[in-house]
């Protein structure tokens, strides 16, 4: 190849296109997470290491979101959602974006390691692994369940975190884990409601795809009851103050009271109006201010010195 | 132009933009990822020095070749002055 020619697709590509590769907003997320492991678990880290090991958390996310675009590109250019992608609008080309993935993998996985410890590498490595391989390859395009157990990819974070500090993963980081565990299914049902024609008619079983929208509404209920303990156990263990109790215990009453509302209503219905649409839409948003601030609370607490224990686990006890 | 090149064509000024954007982007992150890394070994190796109890609690139990010298009394195991040794 000469110097002043290339192939076409490569050469209009910006660096903004990469990064939108890496799902920027999902990365956000995934990093104040990871914070929040690391800010509230007992021991101290240095402000470089623990940057370093935010940085390959960052690296991780961007990695497994080039991963499943390149993999997705098909699906992506189907749906009205995600056909302005990269990929699907051929501003980048394939195999750009699965040589960026895999570089970025073996980066941040590398960055994790140097900087703190084996057990948080391994543990990202793995992160990795279970979104672009588990989540992305196998169970979104074969069960209808495949948004609660890939939740998972997505809950590591905080215990990637604890585990950068103190090496180890312990009961109290895998609460952390739960969380985000149990949250992601309502979080992710509220927007498929709405979106349920574009996964249908890329084929992709989700729950209203499969079980019909009055099942999914049923599940999202479930979901958020379930959730409403787990935020809790934080407070139990301990790690949670009077900050984070408060924040969970509002944010869980006000997310419960959305999803009472959507399952009521005929979100996701084909005789779905503007204001179902709207309340699953705000179900969605407020799902993700909810999942912030109970972190946030977290980080706060632990990283600001504003953490006043609340009644915990050993009071509750009688120890 | 060859069989392996019959697509290639010249680049447009944007294009040679857009390309000339992505290399400095690249250049700003490998020199980011160095600081980093010697950031990263300045710090492990300040943790050396600022804690050296960590080494010695594991380096505790080690066999030693000589019996420990009470304080005051002679040099440090390992300190010794080497022994005279006498040619016949």
């Amino acid at each position: 190849m000469t110097d002043q020619t290339m192939n076409a697709t490569t050469s209009a590509a910006s660096v903004r296109d990469y990064f939108e590769l890496m799902k920027p907003r999902i990365m956000m997320l995934v990093v104040f997470t990871a914070a929040a492991g690391l800010v509230a678990a007992p021991s101290g880290i240095h402000w470089l290491t623990g940057a370093a090991a935010l940085l390959a958390v960052a690296l991780g996310s961007g990695a497994a979101g080039a991963i499943n675009m390149w993999y997705d590109a098909d699906i992506d250019a189907v749906m009205t959602r995600t056909s302005t992608r990269p990929l699907p609008a051929g501003r980048v080309q394939a195999s750009d974006a699965l040589s960026l993935g895999i570089f970025m993998s073996i980066m941040s996985v590398i960055i994790m390691t140097l900087a703190t410890n084996w057990q948080a590498g391994a543990l990202l490595a793995f992160s990795i692994f279970f979104y672009g391989v588990i989540y992305t390859m196998w169970l979104k395009r074969s069960t209808h369940q495949n948004i609660v157990i890939g939740g998972a990819a997505g809950a590591f974070p905080p215990v990637i975190g604890w585990a950068a500090v103190t090496g180890t993963m312990p009961v109290e980081a895998w609460a952390l884990f739960l969380i985000t565990f149990m949250w992601t299914p309502p979080h992710f049902w509220a927007l498929s409601l709405v979106a349920n024609k574009d996964y249908e008619k890329a084929g992709v079983p989700m729950l209203p795809v499969v079980k019909g929208a009055s099942n999914t509404r049923l599940q999202i209920l479930i979901y958020t009851i379930l959730l409403l303990p787990v935020t809790l156990l934080p407070t139990a263990f301990g790690t949670g103050g009077y900050i984070y109790t408060a924040i969970a215990a509002v944010g869980g009453v006000v997310f419960l009271g959305f999803a009472v509302k959507v399952f009521a209503s005929k979100a996701g219905d084909l005789d779905m109006e503007a204001k179902d649409r709207k309340l699953a839409l705000g179900m969605f948003a407020f799902s993700i201010l909810y999942l912030a601030l109970l972190f946030g609370a977290l980080i706060v607490e632990h990283g600001f010195g504003l953490y006043f224990s609340s009644p915990n686990l050993a009071i509750w006890a009688g120890v | 132009m060859n069989e392996f090149n019959q697509y290639e064509r010249p680049l447009s000024a944007a294009e040679v933009n857009a390309r000339k954007k992505r290399n400095a982007a690249l250049a700003i992150i490998l020199v980011a990822f160095m600081l980093l890394i010697f950031g990263i070994s300045v710090v492990k190796l300040q943790g050396g020095i600022a804690r050296p109890q960590d080494w010695q609690e594991e380096t505790a139990g080690w066999q030693m070749d000589e019996a420990p010298v009470e304080a005051g009394e002679g040099p440090p195991p390992g300190m010794e002055p080497a022994e005279e040794t006498t040619s016949e």
